[in-house]
């Protein structure tokens, strides 16, 4: 009971940091990124796979986050902390970059 | 009570950061929505004041770019009347006062000053100044010896001298040897988001625009009465254009008054470039935060900008702090007025959106400049700001060094160019 316990809050809390992360990123690219001119389709359409790559980084960096907690305990926690946003950082700019590019694209007929 | 201490630096910490990022948002989607309007057109008083200038160029040691610069100035299409070139050769041991000495004599309005070892190496303010003491112009003009600037960029510059509350104007630089290698690419996304969204931003928000120390000038007059360039200051840019403010003038950005630089090549000469910037920055935070916020010729927005871009090189010492405090708060444990889950979301807010508002300014400079790859090395720049850290944290302990032992130390560590950029030029006039 105490192990099923243990994996549903486990399970709770990788499912919350991702929605965290889901939450920065749409209000990050429904701001920056739909002012700017090109397709709409084609915005949706971007919009739509960065939220499905979000959620799956997210999941898994955090299930390796409750894995190393497992063994390293609270050390493992203030690392995650601080490293889970640069990562959210890292792979935010890539995809928002990419994007851009394919939006430059539409803008100039490509 | 060191864990409230800590949690107190850490909140400051994230207010400074969320003072820079919501700046960074502001201009570019002032920049944005700018770029959406129809351009107004120049004021007839604008297009046709000419006044006399005088183009100072400084070279120490730039024998492989100031044929390039000079044969340039031959073929600006201002006219020649109107126009004095002066060359302030200072103390080179390389060809550079030959060279120039070759256009002198076959132009009348190109003159050379060489300075001896004895007077010279004292820093670009100190030739500067000796060459301003030869400029007759009404505007005096400065380009750096490996730029490469258009054919009508003294029209473009000076036109803007036509408003008399103008002091000095500042030009667009654009990386001529972008496609060099992985360095000058990224040094030209941070040029495209500084030039192309931040300048630009802060003219049209009525801020602080930053004459940048090349591709740019000031009325003479107003330069002799502030007693020109000073020497004790790293970053002498920096330091007269908040001089210029203070007098209750403003510097004008010119977004299509585009001059071509040749950026550093390596991660070493990035470093040295780099330092520099800060160190003269950092200078410049000291001598003027406090006079900026009592000045009563700037606005209230004005003295909030210029506080942070007279700081801008503390942020990667900022974030640095940040981490070195989060990490043992969160191991220590938080006291009750600051539970874990505020104290993440700070971390979130700055490490994610924070840190992402440069790379959107960035970002969005390319879109707005119409490029279509030039994005795939933006994730990039999240090492070249890393980088950052160590070179802005040692610029910081250097000038604390020198403070407390009163070893003020500049010389002139100028960039070597290598030429490089002289076969990019041919492309450019092909294209």
């Amino acid at each position: 009971m105490d192990a099923l316990q243990a994996v549903v809050s486990n399970l709770l809390q990788v499912v919350g940091e991702a929605l965290q992360a889901l939450l920065v990123f749409n209000i990050l690219f429904i701001c920056m990124f739909f002012p700017l001119d090109g397709s709409l389709k084609r915005k949706m359409a971007i919009l739509a796979t960065g939220n499905i790559f979000c959620l799956i980084l997210n999941m898994l960096f955090s299930m390796f986050a409750v894995i190393l907690d497992a063994s390293m305990g609270d050390f493992s926690k203030a690392l995650f902390a601080v490293l889970s946003p640069l990562f959210n950082l890292l792979w935010i700019v890539s995809f928002w970059s990419v994007s851009l590019t394919f939006l430059a694209r539409s803008k100039h007929g490509g | 009570m060191f864990i409230e201490v800590l949690e107190i630096l850490f909140l400051f910490l994230t207010a400074v950061m969320v003072a820079y990022l919501v700046r960074h948002y502001i201009f570019t989607l002032a920049v944005l929505k700018n770029s959406q309007k129809k351009k107004a057109n120049p004021s007839f008083e604008s297009t046709i004041y000419k006044p006399t200038v005088s183009v100072l160029i400084p070279a120490r040691n730039e024998e492989r770019v100031i044929g390039r610069l000079l044969q340039r100035m031959t073929e600006l299409a201002y006219p020649k009347d109107r126009l004095q070139v002066i060359v302030i050769d200072d103390a080179s041991r390389d060809e550079t006062g030959k060279i120039a000495e070759q256009y002198s004599k076959a132009y009348n309005y190109i003159k050379v000053i060489h300075r001896s070892e004895r007077e010279g190496g004292r820093g670009k303010a100190s030739a500067l100044n000796a060459g301003l003491r030869y400029a007759d112009g009404e505007v005096v003009l400065c380009f750096d010896a490996d730029y490469y600037p258009q054919r009508d960029i003294v029209e473009k510059l000076v036109k803007e001298f036509a408003d008399p509350k103008v002091g000095a104007v500042q030009g667009r630089v654009v990386v001529l040897n972008e496609p060099q290698n992985l360095v000058t690419r990224l040094v030209s996304l941070e040029r495209i988001g500084g030039y192309r969204v931040d300048q630009e931003a802060r003219d049209k928000l009525n801020l602080i625009t930053q004459f940048g120390g090349t591709v740019g000038g000031f009325r003479r007059q107003l330069l002799e009465k502030l007693g020109g360039w000073d020497g004790q200051m790293l970053a002498e840019d920096t330091d007269l254009t908040f001089r210029v403010y203070l007098a209750g003038y403003k510097v004008k950005y010119v977004l299509d008054a585009e001059c071509y630089e040749e950026a550093v090549d390596s991660w070493r000469a990035y470093w040295k470039q780099r330092y520099r910037w800060a160190k003269g920055h950092m200078q410049c935070a000291f001598k003027y935060s406090l006079k900026l916020l009592k000045s009563d010729k700037l606005t209230f927005a004005q003295k909030i900008d210029g506080i942070l871009l007279l700081n801008v090189y503390f942020m990667p010492i900022i974030v640095l702090v940040s981490w070195i405090v989060g990490i043992p708060l969160f191991v220590l444990k938080f006291s009750q007025w600051l539970s874990p889950f505020w104290a993440a979301m700070l971390i979130s807010m700055y490490s994610v959106v924070g840190n992402f508002a440069p790379f959107y300014e960035v970002s969005v400079g390319t879109y707005l400049d119409g490029r279509t790859h030039a994005q795939w090395l933006i994730p990039l720049l999240v090492f070249a700001f890393l980088y950052n850290i160590p070179i802005c944290t040692k610029a910081f302990l250097d000038l604390l060094f020198s403070k407390l032992t009163g070893k003020v130390g500049n010389h002139w560590e100028k960039t070597t160019h290598s030429g490089n950029g002289n076969s990019y030029i041919i492309k450019l006039l092909n294209h």
